[in-house]
């Protein structure tokens, strides 16, 4: 075997059972691909292609070798690869290679095997090329040394979404397929060249490569210490801010950036609707189109960074805590605690963040057909909202912001857990449970609308409630044995959920009630959606962080 | 009598079906210097994390202080400066912002201390952990481990892997701890030169158990490196009552030995043999002879 087959077997064998679980489904995939289309009901085939996406991801990142915090400033090559006596071109052309092939023949695979023989429409080559740009500018990005880890960050997750979303924008403006590929294809050449030469730096460079630790010569600064922490609280929540709380605005505000910048570039208008008048309201597409997914952008940063998608730098490589953090004279309860606030901040600038963009988007002007120009928020809210609908904005503003706390906040729960493993399938798990139960939901879409039901749903939920909160005490009743001065703490936690659940509960029973009162016909019939808003006020997770800290730091 | 700091009792720990920490007990005095010396996977740094609360006791206690440190580990943390191998710190951190977290927990930093830490350690208040060297790491580490003067300083393998210049600094700092009156130290390490220097007790753990746990000044005189001539060579090491570990063949052997010296002579005329030479051991001759059972 060469050097370079080793490299690649090296990158295959880290993650083996990943490589082993995700070559299984595949092949369950083909098979069934080759079985009649009505032995395999549609709902169940859109559910098994859930695992593809993470699953592909997974593996294509094996050969990126991501070894590393995207956030830290050296290369994501493994560093003892890279110190072995093996030329540069063994250690970057068999991955870059195989990373291309993987990403693409998996799709191509997946798309013309499964998806199409199910009688579900894929187009075939322009999202293999999108695997194959997608892999070779993670590795052109990752393998490089930076001097700033956290532009690195920011960049990788831009770069990724942008090519992810470009192939799906691009088909929906009628661009030509051939046109797609054509454009994935100019990325994923020269980042296969940028991969190499990053390799070649990380060899090689003294800014955060592998010889840095001995090499970086530095003047000696000694600044006079002041400015301390009033308390060792204030301290905590520092922390927890510069390793979470920091991270959701940041990225909103990225995406922010990144959603209004084609409203510059896309200047096409269409009619929105008509003046009391009669007169056409002409509007930017952009503008109308993109404008509802504003509030939805934090919430799904929120939601990603609330499943660990960021490696935790509180557990090390084996799963124990890092010395430093566990022995803080700190109460674990007060650990637990500082994270919310941080994350509660974060997620208090990025509503007010969000706030400001909206209230930026409907200042856009918009033209009348005579030539009028106004802005979008008075040729359309001002002119259609009544009270009771601005009353209904604001409820669901507050629990939007309400739920992008919460979708963060859970994410203590996997920061704090003392295995790795469970931390890795942590997120493909609600992933997984999140997608299934929403494809029900679609699936099962006019029985929830149908009267008839109503009790056998709530009969439903009230059970699923019933298993959180006995979940939930048992929890609780473990914590407490571990440390019974916990007991409080725990008590706060129920009552905490009781409120905000009740706050919940009568929330969505309102909106719901609204939208009846519209016309809308309700999705869901009382008290199904009031015992819903209870099921999503975390409780379980909350006290599950608790019991994760205690069991990870007093092993 | 001097306050104790630390009390271990009947510890018990396994791991598995493997007992790392096999019903150890010591206690450990307000003013001492305990050094801890053991073969890797002995169970030195199980015992240390105990000490620190992040192990709980399957069997027995552990109390720092008179405090449970499971219990209670503001209680106890605060008291303890702690300083481990894998200089576990936060990379991402510059010096300044360490010591700025760092301080917060601590009512007693003493910021000027810390301060002349730093420039004596060459920190730069800018430079990010993560960019620093492995020494330059540990040496911020033991700043941190020392700024707030504790009554504890916990050093686990604080030395190892590191060059002669960064260790020196760690052994001043313990010698300089000790000047500080009703200051204690438990200091473990391979390095037993560094232990015999600066300790005034040793513990010696050998699978999860305590082998040996005295004075230093007594140790030395009680073990003694003896070489011994048989009058017909020998097989297999002899039986000497207070022999710890043999090395030779034939008529030549050595024999690290523990004991009443009167009681040797007749010993060994008994073997029909005859002191060659009879000397003091190093604390490292000790340790070897403990771990590495007989050689031949």
């Amino acid at each position: 075997m060469n050097s370079g087959m080793t490299v690649l077997s090296l990158m295959v064998h880290r993650f083996k059972k990943a490589y082993l679980f995700f070559s299984i489904y595949m092949g369950v995939l083909v098979l069934l691909g080759l079985t009649p289309r009505s032995w395999v009901p549609e709902p169940l085939s859109a559910v098994l292609c859930l695992p593809f996406g993470l699953g592909l991801l997974m593996t294509v990142f094996g050969f990126v070798n991501f070894e590393a915090d995207i956030a830290s400033t050296a290369s994501a090559y493994s560093p003892w690869l890279l110190r072995l006596p093996i030329k540069t071109r063994e250690l970057a052309l068999w991955p870059i290679l195989a990373a291309a092939t993987w990403g693409s023949l998996s799709w191509v695979i997946f798309a013309v095997l499964f998806v199409r023989p199910r009688g579900l429409d894929a187009p075939v080559w322009w999202p293999a090329l999108m695997f194959m740009a997608l892999a070779l500018s993670m590795q052109a990005i990752l393998w490089r040394p930076v001097k700033r880890g956290n532009i690195r960050l920011i960049f990788t997750m831009l770069l990724s979404t942008t090519i992810m979303l470009f192939g799906y924008i691009a088909t929906q403006m009628q661009v030509r397929q051939g046109v797609i590929c054509a454009i994935y294809a100019a990325i994923a050449v020269p980042s296969a060249a940028i991969a190499w030469w990053s390799l070649t730096l990380a060899r090689t460079s003294t800014a955060g490569g592998i010889r840095s630790a001995t090499d970086v010569k530095e003047t000696i600064k000694v600044q006079q210490q002041t400015n301390f922490f009033k308390s060792p609280m204030a301290a905590q929540i520092w922390l927890e801010w510069r390793r979470q709380g920091k991270l959701l605005p940041l990225l909103t505000g990225l995406g922010f950036l990144a959603i209004s910048l084609p409203m510059a570039a896309w200047q096409d208008k269409h009619i929105i609707g008509y003046t009391g008048k009669g007169q056409a309201i002409l509007a930017n597409i952009w503008l109308t189109t993109a404008f509802q997914f504003l509030p939805y952008i934090p919430l799904l940063f929120a939601t990603v960074i609330g499943m660990g998608a960021r490696v935790s730098d509180i557990r090390g490589t084996d799963g124990n805590y890092h010395l430093y953090y566990a022995t803080r004279p700190l109460k674990s309860q007060d650990m637990v605690r500082a994270k919310m606030i941080a994350i509660a901040m974060g997620v208090a600038i990025t509503a007010l963040l969000t706030a400001v963009v909206m209230i930026l988007w409907v200042s856009m002007p918009v033209t009348l057909s005579d030539g009028t120009i106004m802005t979008y928020f008075k040729a359309t809210f001002a002119r259609t909202f009544e009270r009771e609908q601005w009353v209904a904005i604001a409820m669901i503003v507050v629990l939007f912001t309400a739920w992008t706390w919460r979708n963060q906040s859970v994410g203590a729960f996997v920061d704090y857990m003392p295995s790795r493993e469970f931390a890795m399938l942590y997120p493909i798990a609600v992933t997984f449970i999140g997608v299934l139960a929403f494809t029900l939901f679609r699936t099962y879409n006019s029985e929830l609308r149908d009267p008839k039901y109503a009790q056998a749903w709530s009969a439903v939920m009230a059970i699923a409630l019933v298993i959180k909160i006995g979940s939930a005490i048992v929890i609780a009743r473990k914590q407490i044995r571990l440390r019974p001065s916990s007991k409080s703490d725990i008590l706060t936690t129920f009552a905490y959920w009781q409120g905000a659940g009740i706050v919940a509960a009568i929330s969505v029973g309102l909106i719901v009630n609204w939208m009846h009162q519209d016309g809308t016909p309700s999705y869901m019939f009382h008290p199904t959606p009031e015992i819903m808003a209870l099921m999503l006020v975390p409780l379980v997770r909350p006290l599950s962080s608790r019991l994760a800290l205690e069991l990870g730091r007093h092993r | 009598m001097a306050e104790l700091i630390l009390e271990v009792k009947n510890l018990v720990r396994t791991f598995g079906r493997r007992r790392a920490i096999d019903d150890i007990s010591f206690t450990l005095e307000r003013g001492s210097v305990l050094g801890l010396v053991g073969q890797n996977g002995a169970g030195k740094t199980t015992l240390i994390k105990h000490i620190l609360g992040l192990l709980r006791a399957e069997n027995g206690s552990v109390r720092v202080f008179g405090l449970d440190p499971v219990a209670d580990p503001p209680g106890v943390l605060s008291r303890i400066g702690y300083l481990s191998e894998e200089g576990d710190l936060p990379l991402w951190m510059k010096v300044e912002e360490l010591v700025r977290y760092s301080a917060a927990f601590y009512p007693g930093w003493d910021p000027k201390y810390a301060e002349e830490l730093q420039k004596q350690f060459g920190l730069s208040s800018d430079s990010k952990l993560g960019a620093l060297s492995k020494g330059q790491r540990a040496r911020a580490g033991l700043l941190c481990a020392l700024a707030f003067k504790p009554e504890l300083l916990l050093l686990d393998e604080p030395s190892s892997g590191l060059d002669p210049v960064v260790r020196r600094d760690i052994l001043s700092a313990v010698i300089r701890t000790i000047a500080d009156e009703g200051r204690t130290v438990l200091f473990s390490s391979h390095l037993l030169a560094e232990v015999e220097q600066v300790s005034d007790r040793v513990i010696m753990i050998d699978g999860g158990r305590i082998v040996l746990n005295d004075d230093l000044s007594n140790i030395k005189e009680a073990y003694f490196r003896i070489d011994i001539r048989f009058e017909a060579n020998q097989e297999v090491p002899p039986t000497l009552p207070g022999s710890i570990h043999w090395e030779g063949k034939g008529k030549d052997w050595t024999v690290i030995w523990a004991g009443d010296q009167s009681a040797l002579t007749s010993a060994v005329c008994a073997l029909k043999g005859r002191i060659l030479t009879n000397r003091g051991v190093s604390l490292d001759e000790i340790f070897v002879a403990y771990a590495g059972g007989c050689t031949q």
